[in-house]
This record gives structure tokens, C-alpha cells and sequence, in this order.
């Protein structure tokens, strides 16, 4: 259990930070495809039980790209950028158009570096909006069941709570046909902290 | 998946006595330790998250599957009170893999819930 009660004024306020702060990272995902329009569905903020938390990309034995970045500073926050293994060659292949858009050093490298450009811009909108500092680790990658992939991120953040805040979006290119998956998994200290600048707390 | 299948989630565990199957997915750096007792056909499977229920502030009520150290004698009992027996008792054990490759000291989660599960 948290050491407070989430409300749903508080899951909103969440919301709204994921929208903005995803908006700008799916904006630099834009920038880098040469301005291709992208669909982002509107994030949910929500509080699962940790039991169906690794279900919440679907069905969790689908393999899928992972990259996985943690946020340190004034608070910890999770990032991860979920793409299943077709929308990943895509990418690979619309930023280094010749390549078969296989998981080799290169695919690899790419994958990290746009999640690193998206985290990077979600933080900086973040930052700038909670004037708290966060400082992205660098990021890693993981090809796993979408389910392994949230539990192991799970277990390395020491998550203890029965219950966590999830905030999740979908984005969806238009023409190079990626499907990706934000996933936002802040800790109970950062939730506390952002909540009483929101003045919710 | 067939009616005697049991899904165990994360954080979680089951027993069953004769047939039927317990599963669990996705383990990543979780370990799933699975404990038999094929005298008496009883079997128990935990998906465990975290290594120490030191971790947990112990004034609540927590979930002990999620703890090897808290897991594995809460499978033990529920498989004993199925009518099994330690001595016949033979674990397998699967998961706890370092799926992102950090640069960090000390051992790996997998290997810390290992180190928690032995029990005496």
C-alpha cells in the first residue's frame, strides 16, 4: 500500500503530466521520422494491482523491444518504450534506410537512442513543469516477453507497494507503420513529491 | 488453457495435490521456484518479485509470495497441509535473468532472490 490514498484528482493531475510530457517526446519521435504525423492516443494513469501490472501491454508472453531508462534526482521515475518486434525493424529501417532492420549492433543502437531522445524529451517537459531535477541513467535495452520485461523492471525499482501507478500511452506512425508503447512507472517517494507541488498534497 | 491449469501471476503462488498443472510466465528477473513431493502427488509453484521482506514495513500485512524469504515457507506449509512432505520434497528453479545489462556493483536481483530462498 502507498503511505497515501491516490485519488482520482490525483491520477488526473498524473494524466495530464504524462499527456504534455509525451507529447513533446512523441513530437521529437516526429522530428526524427522527417515530421511523419503520429497518432498518440490520450495516456491513462492508472492503479493496477502489481499482480496484473506485467498484463498491462496485453498479452504478456508476445516478445517485444524494451528500452528501459531510469530518471534519478529530485525523484525516481521508470521510463519504457515497448515496441513489438515488427514496429522496431520498422523503425530501425526508416532512420537507416538500406538495413533490414534486424536486432544486430546497429538496430540495437538505434532503438536505444530514440528511446533515449523520447525519455529525454518527456523528462525535460517534466522538469520544466515541476521545476524538479531528473537526471535519465543511460538507457538499456531488453527483446523479452512484454511481461518479463515489466516485472524485471519491477523487481530492479524494489517496487514494494500491492499497488502501482502506471501511466501508459500508445503512439502509432502513420506511414512507416510503428506501433510503440510508453510506460511510466513512478516510485511512491516521486508520486508524494509531485503531488505537493501540484498542490494536491 | 485447460480448467485444471492454475496461473500463478506475479507475487504469487499455488499448490495442487494429483493432477493438474500450475504456470506461470514471464519471469524476467523474477525466480519461479517450483517444489514437488511425487510420493504424495502434491505440488507448489511461487513467481517471486523481491529478494527480502526486510524491505516491507512489517507493521502491515503484506503479500508474502512476493518475498523469497517469506515465499518459500508459505509453499511449504500450503504443500504440507496437501498432505506432503519435506523429505520428499525436489525443487526446480527458473527465472532470475539479467535482462538489462546495467553496469551496476553487486549481484543481480535473480541472484539475491536465490540467496533469500534457501531454507533449512
Amino acid at each position: 500500500m502507498h503511505a497515501f490514498k491516490i485519488d482520482d484528482n490525483m491520477l488526473d493531475a498524473l494524466k495530464e503530466l504524462a499527456n504534455i510530457g509525451i507529447g513533446n517526446a512523441v513530437t521529437s519521435l516526429s522530428q526524427l521520422l522527417g515530421e511523419e504525423k503520429i497518432n498518440m492516443v490520450i495516456p491513462v494513469a492508472t492503479l493496477v494491482p502489481l499482480q496484473d501490472a506485467p498484463e498491462s501491454l496485453g498479452e504478456e508472453e508476445i516478445p517485444v523491444a524494451g528500452v528501459y531508462i531510469k530518471a534519478a534526482g529530485d525523484v525516481d521515475l521508470t521510463v519504457l518504450f515497448v515496441l513489438s518486434l515488427d514496429s522496431a525493424a520498422n523503425l530501425i529501417t526508416n532512420l537507416i534506410p538500406g538495413t533490414k532492420g534486424g536486432l544486430d549492433q546497429m538496430g540495437i543502437s538505434v532503438l536505444i537512442e530514440v528511446g533515449n531522445i523520447l525519455t529525454g524529451s518527456y523528462l525535460n517537459a517534466v522538469s520544466l513543469m515541476t521545476g524538479l531535477n531528473l537526471l535519465p541513467s543511460p538507457p538499456q535495452i531488453a527483446v523479452d516477453m512484454s511481461g518479463a520485461i515489466i516485472s524485471t523492471v519491477m523487481a530492479e525499482n524494489q517496487l514494494i507497494d500491492d499497488e502501482v501507478v502506471l501511466l501508459r500511452t500508445t503512439i502509432r506512425t502513420m506511414e512507416s507503420r510503428i506501433d510503440g508503447n510508453i510506460l511510466i512507472l513512478p516510485d511512491g517517494g516521486a508520486l508524494e513529491k509531485i503531488f505537493s507541488i501540484l498542490g494536491l498534497r | 488453457m485447460e480448467d485444471n491449469t492454475i496461473k500463478v501471476k506475479i507475487a504469487d503462488l499455488a499448490v495442487k495435490k494429483n493432477e493438474g498443472v500450475i504456470v506461470t510466465v514471464g519471469l524476467g528477473s523474477c525466480v519461479g521456484i517450483a517444489l514437488y513431493d511425487s510420493v504424495n502427488k502434491v505440488g507448489g509453484l511461487a513467481h517471486i518479485l523481491l529478494a527480502d521482506s526486510k524491505l516491507q514495513n512489517k507493521n502491515e500485512s503484506f503479500n508474502k509470495a512476493k518475498f523469497a524469504d517469506t515465499a518459500i515457507p508459505l509453499l511449504i506449509g500450503k504443500m504440507e497441509s496437501l498432505g506432503a512432505e519435506r523429505k520428499n520434497l525436489r525443487a526446480k528453479i527458473a527465472g532470475g535473468s539479467q535482462l538489462f545489462n546495467f553496469q551496476k556493483k553487486g549481484i543481480s536481483i535473480g541472484e539475491k532472490i536465490l540467496l533469500q530462498s534457501s531454507v533449512s
